[in-house]
This record gives C-alpha cells, sequence and structure tokens, in this order.
C-alpha cells in the first residue's frame, strides 16, 4: 500500500518542531507507522506545514497513533517553543505534496549524493588453481623491469593477502586477471621468492638467500626478499649479474661472483648479514630430504568439513569431465581416486575447490594442482618420463612433458638447481630446466617414480 | 619515533615531565591521528608512574611534583621583586626534537582543565585559573599572569610555543588541533581550552549521569560501548544538567573533536565499577576497567564460513604489558596486532555479552563484548584491497562497509533504501546460534538527507549510527601502497578523491617541509576524482576545509629505491622431512636455520 501523507500547521522554527516530533516518535515508539516527515519549502519561522508521511493508513482515516503524536507535539504557548497548532488534513499521496517540498530531498543527481560504488569483487576460482598459463613470451626487459618491481614491492610489504597480491600485479602491468596473477604467483614461489598460507589467501615474502648453482661454485644466485638499496650495496663489493628469466616471466636472476672478499664484506655489512648462504647446492640438499610420492601425499593437507557439491568434474588425460559418482554420506567419501574440482554455492557465490580423492585413505588433499595431477596420472598407473641430456661443456638439460609437471617442491628443487624457471617453447608440450646435475635427476625421479632416459653429449 | 619511559634519572625536573608528556600525548597513536593534550589529574598521575618514573602515590603527589617542576623551570623574580613566568629557557627543541615547551603547554592545559563547569572559556575566566596555577596573587587589572603580557601589534608570547608543538606533531605525522580561537575574547584562551576534552569534575558528573540512565535503562553497560555511546549521547546528552556539557555531546560540527570527546566520555564509562554502589571520585576512574571489543570477519575458503572473531581493542595511551585473557581455564596472552588493536582471539557467536577475566594489568579486570543488535564492519584502512573486515572506524563518506544486524532491522533498511539514502549490493543471511543475522554488504550511505527519517521501534541506535556526519573525506584510491603505511610509489600514486554530501571543499596540497611549495590550492570537486600531477618522491600534506572542519591526511610518495625490506611475521614453511622450506631458505625443523 502506498504511503500517504497528513499534514499539519505548524509554528516555531523548523529544528525545533523536528526535533519535538522525533523525540516523540521515539517515545511512543511509532516510527513504523510515520517513518517520514517532510517541512514545507521555505519554512524559516512563523507558520508553515509539516507532512508526515503514514504507513498503513487504509481507510483514510489516521491511525490512533498518528493522532497521539499530533497531540505530544502541540504548541503550547509559553512552554513549548513551537509545535502543531492546526489540525490533522489528508490524507493526500506524495505526488499532492511534492510541489510544496524542497525538491533538493529527491535530488539523485547532484552533489548533495555520493554516488553508490560497491567495492565488492568475487574471485570464484580456487587459489592452488596456480595453473601457469605457459607457452613461450618473447624476452622483454621491460616486463622483466616490471616483474623486478613486483618483487621490490613484495619485499617492502613482507606479508599480505592475495586481493592485495592481485592488485599489485594489476598496477604494474604484470597480470590482468586472477588467472594470470595466480601464474605470477607460482613463477614467484618456485623461484624461492614468496610462500602461501596453505589455503593460498596470505602470502609472506622470503628470506634474502644466496643459493650456490651446483655446476658454478664460484657464483650464486639471490632468492627471497630484494631492495633496490641492498642491489646497490651488493654492486659495491662484488660483481652483479642480471639475466632475464625465459620469457621474461619473471623478477631477474641475480648471480653474483661468491669471492672470499666479497664473503666478507657481507658478513661486516649489518644490512646484507640478514643474507643467507648455501655451502652445498640447495638443489642437492633439498633432492636428498624430499620424500618419496607416497611421503609427500602423506603430508598433503586434508579438508574437513566439506559438504556434498553442486557439481563435480574429475580430471582425466588432459581435462576435466563431468563425474556424477562422487558424493559424501555418513562421513564417508565415496567415488574414484583422482583430482576433483568441485563447484558450491549458487549466482555470484558460486565458488569452486579442488582437491586429490584419496579413496583408500578416505581423505580429500590439498596441494598445489600441478602436484595434485602428478599424483592422480601416477595413482592411476600413467607413466611418467623425463629425459636428462648432457651437454659437452654446455651445462645440462632435465625436459619433460609440461602434461607431467612435476608437484611444486620437487619443480622448485630443479628450479633451484639454476634460479631460473624452465624453458618452455610454443607449440612444443616440453619443459627444459638448465643446469641440473644427472645424480639430482635421478633422485629426484626415482623418489617420484618418473622414468628417466640419460643421454649424454661424448 | 620511539617510546622511552624510563628517563635518565632527573628526579622531579621539568625536563623529565617534559619528555614524559610528549611521549604520553601521543602513545600508541597511529600516523595521521588528532592529538589533544588533554592533561588531568588521572594523566599526571600516569604521566608521572609509567613516563616519567617518578613514585607518586596518589594524584595529589602527582599534581603537586608537576607544579612545582613547572614553578622552578618558568617562574622567576622580576627587577621589583614581583613573581613573572619567563618563557626564555623553553623555545626550541632538545636534543631528540622534542618542543623544550610540552610541559609548560600541558600546565596551560591543567589550568583550563580546573576551571568550574559553568566558567565561560574565554581569555579573562581562563588567565585567572593560570595565574592559580602558577601561585601568582590575583591581579584585578590584568587577568594575564606577568611575564605572558600582551604587546601590541605582536602575538601573545605564549603562540609560538603552540606553534612548535603543532609543528612537532606534524612532523611525526600526527595532526594538531590546537589553535587560535574566533574573535578576541578567545583567541589565545582557545589553545589551551581546546585541549581539555573534559573538566575537572566533569568524570564524577559524567559517571553519576551514567549510572542514572542505567538504573532508568537508557543505557545498559552490557550492550553499550564506544560507538553506541556516540549515537546516544547526542539524544540522550539533552538530559545532562551542565549545558557545556550538553553542548559538547551535541556539537558534531567539529568532527574531530567530537571523536575525541567520545573517546573521553566512553574511558569514563568503561572506569565505572557496575558491581560497586555510586559515589565514586576522580581517584576510582582513572581508566578503564574493561577492554571493550570490536569484531573481525574471515571467511573461510573451504568450508565458505563465516567467522567474526572477537577483537580486542587498546585503552588509549597503552604502554604496554603482558595482559592475558582467561578462557575454558586457558590463557591467552594479548599480542598487538596494528596501533590501537590486539589480535583478533577467537571466534565468537553473537547473540549474548561475553565477558572473560583479564590479569596482568592493575586497572583492567576484564575483557568484554557487548551484547548489539547491530555491527558496522569496515574494509582494512590499512590495506583497502584485502577481504578483511572489522570494527576499526566509523565509515567516512564515501566508503563502502558491512552492516551486521539482526532481523529485527530488515523493514527499517528497506524503508531507508527507498529512500534512497542507503545502498546495498547484497544481503546475505549468516547463522549465528539459534539466531539468523543479516550481512548487508557493501553498503554505502548516499544522501546527506536524513533529517526526514523516523526510526522504528528498536531501530533508533541503527538510524543514529548509519546518520551521516557532515564532513570531508579525504580518499587516496589506487596506485601502488605500501599497506599499513601511508606510502605509494612514485609512478603509482594514487587517485585523489574528495566525498562529501554537497557543499563545497577548499583543497590544499602542500609539501610537507615546505608549506609554501603547493601542488594544489583552491575550490576542488567533490565525489570526483580531483586531477593531480605526477608528484615526486616526497612528503605532502592533504587539508581539505569543508563544512565539517578540516580534514588532514598525509601522503609520501617514495622511488624504488627507497624502499626497506620488511620481514614478515607469519611463517608458511614448507615441511621438508624433519626440515622446514620457507622459499630459498631450509633449516631444522627445531628452529635453527642451516
Amino acid at each position: 500500500m502506498a504511503r500517504q501523507f497528513f499534514s499539519v500547521l505548524a509554528v516555531g522554527t523548523p529544528n525545533d518542531v523536528l526535533h519535538s516530533i522525533r523525540l516523540k516518535v521515539r517515545a511512543l515508539g511509532c516510527g513504523h507507522i510515520v517513518p517520514v516527515v517532510y517541512f514545507e519549502k521555505k519554512a524559516r519561522g512563523g507558520q508553515f506545514y509539516v507532512f508526515l508521511g503514514v504507513e498503513g493508513s487504509a481507510s483514510g482515516k489516521a491511525p490512533d497513533e498518528v493522532n497521539v503524536l499530533c497531540e505530544r507535539v502541540r504548541y503550547q504557548k509559553g512552554v513549548t517553543s513551537g509545535g502543531f497548532v492546526g489540525q490533522l488534513l489528508g490524507p493526500c499521496s506524495f505526488e499532492q505534496i511534492r510541489s510544496s517540498l524542497d525538491p533538493q530531498e529527491f535530488d539523485t543527481s547532484g552533489s548533495d549524493r555520493i554516488p553508490y560504488c560497491s567495492r565488492w569483487v568475487h574471485d570464484p576460482g580456487d587459489l592452488i588453481d596456480l595453473l601457469d598459463v605457459g607457452g613461450a613470451a618473447t624476452p622483454d626487459s621491460d616486463r622483466t623491469a616490471r616483474f623486478d618491481h613486483l618483487l621490490t614491492w613484495l619485499s617492502s610489504v613482507g606479508e599480505g593477502r592475495w586481493e592485495t597480491f592481485l592488485r599489485a600485479c594489476q598496477t604494474l602491468g604484470v597480470a590482468d586477471d586472477s588467472s594470470s596473477a595466480r601464474s605470477v604467483f607460482r613463477r614467484l614461489s618456485l623461484l624461492g621468492h614468496i610462500e602461501a598460507s596453505t589455503d593460498a589467501r596470505e602470502w609472506i615474502i622470503c628470506p634474502p638467500v644466496f643459493v650456490r648453482p651446483p655446476n658454478r661454485p664460484t657464483r650464486c644466485f639471490w632468492c627471497g626478499q630484494r631492495t633496490d638499496k641492498w642491489l646497490g650495496r651488493l654492486r659495491e663489493v662484488s660483481t652483479v649479474l642480471p639475466e632475464d628469466q625465459p620469457g621474461s616471466l619473471a623478477p631477474s636472476r641475480v648471480t653474483i661472483e661468491a669471492s672470499d672478499s666479497f664473503r666478507a664484506a657481507i658478513a661486516a655489512d649489518s644490512e646484507a648479514s640478514r643474507f643467507e648462504w648455501h655451502e652445498q647446492p640447495l638443489s642437492d640438499v633439498l633432492a636428498a630430504h624430499l620424500p618419496d610420492l607416497d611421503g609427500w601425499q602423506q603430508s598433503l593437507q586434508p579438508i574437513v568439513g566439506l559438504t556434498n557439491p553442486r557439481t563435480v568434474q574429475r580430471w582425466e588425460e588432459q581435462a576435466y569431465v563431468d563425474d556424477t559418482s562422487f558424493y559424501i554420506r555418513d562421513g564417508r567419501y565415496h567415488g574414484q581416486p583422482g583430482l576433483y574440482c568441485i563447484t558450491r554455492g549458487e549466482g555470484r557465490h558460486q565458488s569452486q575447490l579442488m582437491f586429490y580423492f584419496d579413496e583408500e585413505g578416505q581423505r580429500l588433499l590439498r596441494g598445489d594442482w600441478y602436484g595434485l595431477r602428478f599424483l592422480a596420472l601416477r595413482r592411476a598407473g600413467h607413466r611418467c618420463e623425463a629425459l636428462w641430456q648432457g651437454q659437452n661443456g654446455n651445462g645440462s638439460m632435465l625436459v619433460l612433458r609440461a602434461s607431467e609437471r612435476w608437484p611444486m617442491i620437487y619443480e622448485r628443487t630443479l628450479v633451484l638447481a639454476s634460479g631460473l624457471l624452465p624453458e618452455h617453447s610454443s607449440g612444443s608440450n616440453l619443459l627444459r630446466y638448465r643446469d641440473i646435475p644427472l645424480s639430482t635427476a635421478q633422485v629426484l625421479a626415482g623418489k617420484l617414480g618418473v622414468e628417466l632416459e640419460v643421454h649424454s653429449d661424448a | 619515533m620511539q617510546t622511552q619511559h624510563a628517563a635518565p634519572d632527573y628526579g622531579n625536573s621539568y625536563d623529565r615531565w617534559n619528555r614524559a608528556l610528549a611521549h604520553w600525548a601521543v602513545h600508541g597513536s597511529s600516523e595521521g591521528t588528532p592529538i589533544y593534550l588533554s592533561v588531568d589529574e588521572p594523566a599526571l598521575l600516569t604521566v608521572a608512574r609509567r613516563f616519567a618514573g617518578l613514585a607518586c602515590a596518589n594524584i595529589d603527589e602527582a599534581c603537586d611534583a608537576f607544579r612545582q617542576a613547572l614553578i622552578e623551570k618558568c617562574v622567576r623574580c622580576g627587577p621589583g621583586g614581583e613573581r613573572r613566568i619567563d618563557l626564555s629557557g623553553l623555545a626550541g627543541s632538545d636534543n631528540d626534537g622534542i618542543p623544550r615547551s610540552v610541559a609548560f603547554l600541558a600546565g596551560m592545559v591543567f589550568a583550563a582543565y580546573q576551571m568550574d563547569d559553568d566558567e565561560v572559556a574565554d581569555d579573562g575566566a581562563y588567565f585567572v585559573r593560570l595565574q592559580k596555577l602558577f601561585g601568582f596573587a590575583p591581579d584585578g587589572q590584568n587577568f594575564r599572569p606577568r611575564g605572558l603580557e600582551l604587546r601590541p601589534n605582536r602575538p601573545a608570547p605564549e603562540e609560538s610555543l603552540w606553534q612548535t608543538w603543532n609543528r612537532w606533531l606534524e612532523r611525526n605525522r600526527f595532526q594538531d588541533t590546537a589553535a587560535q580561537g574566533d574573535g578576541r575574547k578567545y583567541k589565545y584562551s582557545n589553545y589551551p581550552i581546546s585541549q581539555a576534552l573534559l573538566r575537572k569534575g566533569d568524570k564524577v558528573r559524567l559517571a553519576r549521569w551514567f549510572r542514572d540512565q542505567e538504573s532508568t535503562g537508557a543505557l545498559d553497560h552490557r550492550s553499550c560501548d564506544r560507538d553506541i555511546l556516540a549515537v546516544r549521547l547526542r539524544e540522550l546528552g539533552e538530559t545532562l544538567g551542565s549545558v557545556r556539557l550538553k553542548q559538547l555531546f551535541q556539537n558534531t560540527k567539529d568532527h574531530r573533536r567530537f571523536e575525541a570527546v567520545i573517546d573521553a566520555a566512553a574511558e569514563v564509562y568503561d572506569s565505572i565499577d557496575w558491581d560497586q554502589a555510586a559515589g565514586a571520585s576522580d581517584a576510582d576512574l582513572i581508566g578503564p576497567r574493561r577492554l571493550r571489543a570490536g569484531l573481525y570477519r574471515t571467511e573461510n575458503f573451504i568450508t565458505g564460513a563465516i567467522e567474526y572473531w572477537l577483537y580486542p581493542k587498546m585503552p588509549r595511551r597503552w604502554q604496554g604489558g603482558a595482559l592475558t585473557v582467561k578462557r575454558d581455564g586457558c590463557s591467552h596472552r594479548l599480542l598487538e596486532q596494528r596501533p590501537g588493536w590486539f589480535m583478533p582471539l577467537w571466534p565468537v557467536t553473537l547473540n549474548s555479552e561475553q565477558r572473560y577475566p583479564i590479569t596482568g594489568a592493575d586497572d583492567i579486570t576484564e575483557l568484554v563484548l557487548p551484547n548489539r543488535d547491530f555491527w558496522i564492519l569496515v574494509h582494512d584502512p590499512d590495506d583497502e584491497a584485502s577481504g578483511i573486515l572489522a570494527s576499526w572506524a566509523v565509515p567516512a563518506p564515501g566508503q563502502t562497509f558491512l552492516l551486521l544486524c539482526q532481523e529485527k532491522h530488515a523493514q527499517q533498511l528497506q524503508v531507508l533504501r527507498e529512500e534512497q539514502l542507503l545502498a546495498w549490493d547484497e544481503v546475505v543471511r549468516v547463522q549465528q546460534g539459534e539466531r539468523v543475522w543479516l550481512e548487508y554488504r557493501e553498503c554505502q550511505v548516499e544522501s546527506s538527507r536524513w533529517s526526514r527519517m523516523l526510526p522504528q521501534p528498536g531501530c533508533e541506535d541503527l538510524l543514529d549510527a548509519l546518520s551521516p556526519v557532515m564532513r570531508v573525506n579525504v580518499g587516496l584510491e589506487g596506485g601502488l601502497r605500501i599497506p599499513g603505511q601511508h606510502v605509494w610509489i612514485e609512478g603509482h600514486q594514487p587517485n585523489l578523491k574528495l566525498y562529501q554530501f554537497g557543499g563545497e571543499v577548499e583543497l590544499r596540497i602542500y609539501e610537507a617541509n615546505a608549506p609554501e611549495q603547493l601542488v594544489f590550492e583552491g575550490q576542488a570537486v567533490v565525489n570526483d576524482r580531483v586531477p593531480l600531477p605526477p608528484l615526486a618522491p616526497g612528503e605532502y600534506v592533504i587539508e581539505a576545509s569543508g563544512e565539517g572542519g578540516v580534514a588532514v591526511r598525509r601522503l609520501r610518495i617514495a622511488s624504488w629505491s627507497q624502499l626497506e625490506a620488511r620481514p614478515p611475521t607469519r611463517d608458511y614453511s614448507v615441511p621438508v622431512n624433519g626440515f622446514c622450506l620457507r622459499g630459498a631458505s631450509l633449516f631444522p625443523a627445531s628452529g635453527e636455520r642451516r
């Protein structure tokens, strides 16, 4: 029912009358019947009309509460400074009184209003879905500079949430959207610059470390926190060699000649003494300590509290397919083991969640997406392969299929052998990791159950 | 700036009080906070004991020690044997850059605090009080004490000291609040009077009035916290006996001052021991007995569950200490998360008041989450991009917020929306125990024309809390910021937007170290982007003057080469067979790094 208006003549100052009306409405508890009050335009003093908006006045008569209100706001000479003096008139519609009101009350476009602007942003994706969009990009020093700036910004912030990371990537022009920002995140993580919380909603910058590559004992490359100031300090005591990452898709690799005098200078510098050193190549150490595939699976975080999803898809071969066999009942999970992507919620609150379903262990496991996919392939009996190529005088290379990409922690071990991301040529499905010692490749392949072919140039 | 609580032993000296008062005034305040040098008797005891390291047994001893230090430093005998105030030793700053005049200015404020409730705040009445503070005999002819006489065509002698104090606050990135008054009668007395938020006796008067309101049911300490007081005092303040106090709580024109007054009143409210009968003196109202908690909202990514965490607010000028909250037999240490707030403790269900005992402080005995039927949560002011919302502040014009409320408010909110006064993006139901609450997400007040609205029964506080205050909000949006600091990166400066409901804004932007170096001066559009030239690295002050007073915000632009590394406070190491891997840093799980 449309609101109706009753008018009454008043005296005094509009502010005093309004104040009185507000007090009495609160005292009577009749704000649900009289939700609004208007004043005649140009009401300054003397006499003016007040318009009471009334709800639920079907009969055309003012409800009792309105009459009581009018009596309570009645002007009493010598007692009150203002109040109602006339009788209640009406009802009338809003259109009938509109011309008597200040038009600014209804102005929806002037500067009296602040336009509504929602900041709600919904990202339906799962943040562990760190799918690297891959493909080769042409080297671009400007793009490398932007990534270097991103690392500097991350280093000066220290820690934060995913949303802040996304905003920074977009502002610096290294990612357009959530999907591409997740790729950036993954690459930074592979390079040892940042780590994420288990739900990937938060990140931290990693401490600055000089990492020794296995094939160049006199050099080391810099992982983790990095600022222009520190770079400047290092330049004062050593030769610093920045180099673009493959495709310029990440911050530059900064290599330093690690002479004894350099080490002494760093140890004496209060700022730079924060840097960690590795006496042994980190990739060797990690390869020795990483668990096998069973051990890695055991280390994954289980999901607790999941309810039956809206839609379910399972990874098969090279893509997700609809799956109707997965469900949860009486505390048990049912379905085939594998990598799943489920959808929860409705409309703008739909969101995805990915996990590996360990049917035997009755667990739903979270980890990096490539790792979960690799796990699903291996548990399904898929034969994963890799090729190690020794190149006389030109280092070595480990090659594997992008569709069989290793779990993050193992891939990071490969990346930290050289400080370089893998090359991913356009048109091929292959990833090439540089400067991987044969021993490292053999240890890791053995732990993951990957068949390793060895080619050595004589 | 560093805070020192144990200064070298100067005895009860002026210098000791000076340093202690400077540290006390800004302690616990975040960058950009307006600072009031609101010295009163309980504050002097706190300063004496916790900042100056003086062994004062009670308020009287602290006040006497303070007066003695002031008189020894600032009072001299003139040629005719008359006593006069000597400001010569108070100019400039000490070796740490602290103005030498802070204690003297605090004395001036203390004199304002001593004014009676009904004393008019003009130069005449005020300086009589100041004379009394310094032990001068009343002079019927000259209300200003000797040594502070006005000279023709020259500013008052003490004005330069106030300006030095203001500059020190600005250099340390706080907002100064002491200023000349309007008109001849209030010109100089306004400096100290503006700083004395509550006068002597106000606390007792307020405490008694709060008890009266409690007994009539107008207030309920179980459901009332600082934010509810802020809306209720505007209406209930009518029943205060003191005209001056009434005006204090109803004058929202100067928004900064109003918020400071509410903070002071809330401190009185939280000092009351509701388990004891009335009859409190100021000695019993030294500081809050209870810590208040707000809410800190999180979303569980896996389950989608929304949780509201108990979020303890730090008392004003908190000096630190090991506060512990007890719950279900376990003790939880309160750790600082950011200026003014402790780390969130645990998820709560919102249908009742919750109280937890606190140990570790003489005055504070409990942590309280009031039983409210609505909460207003804002985006993180330190990191607007993050998805976290909490009780950090009252939304400023143009800001969106989350309104969490019981279903009984739905009809009132719908009316506001139909009147095109309030908008939101969506409403989501959240189960809290046996009751359903509603989240109105991305709410925003669209218009200032709320005076026509009359509240539905039970919605009075909600309507008052949502009603916009006429003030200008300086918005710095976008760009690339260092979260937690007012620092943006060169080449990625923020967009400037001034939000205000109509009216005009005079905008002035200048370099902080060179106020004459103007970037912008003149009228600026409201509610739309204000074009700015590219700003070079440096620090800038943005002053926007509108109907609700002046809003000041600082903006620092840093070059990439100026950025410093900041270590994280959290640890997301990856476990690797007895080791922890953090990036390329590998260390044994026992904590030793390799």
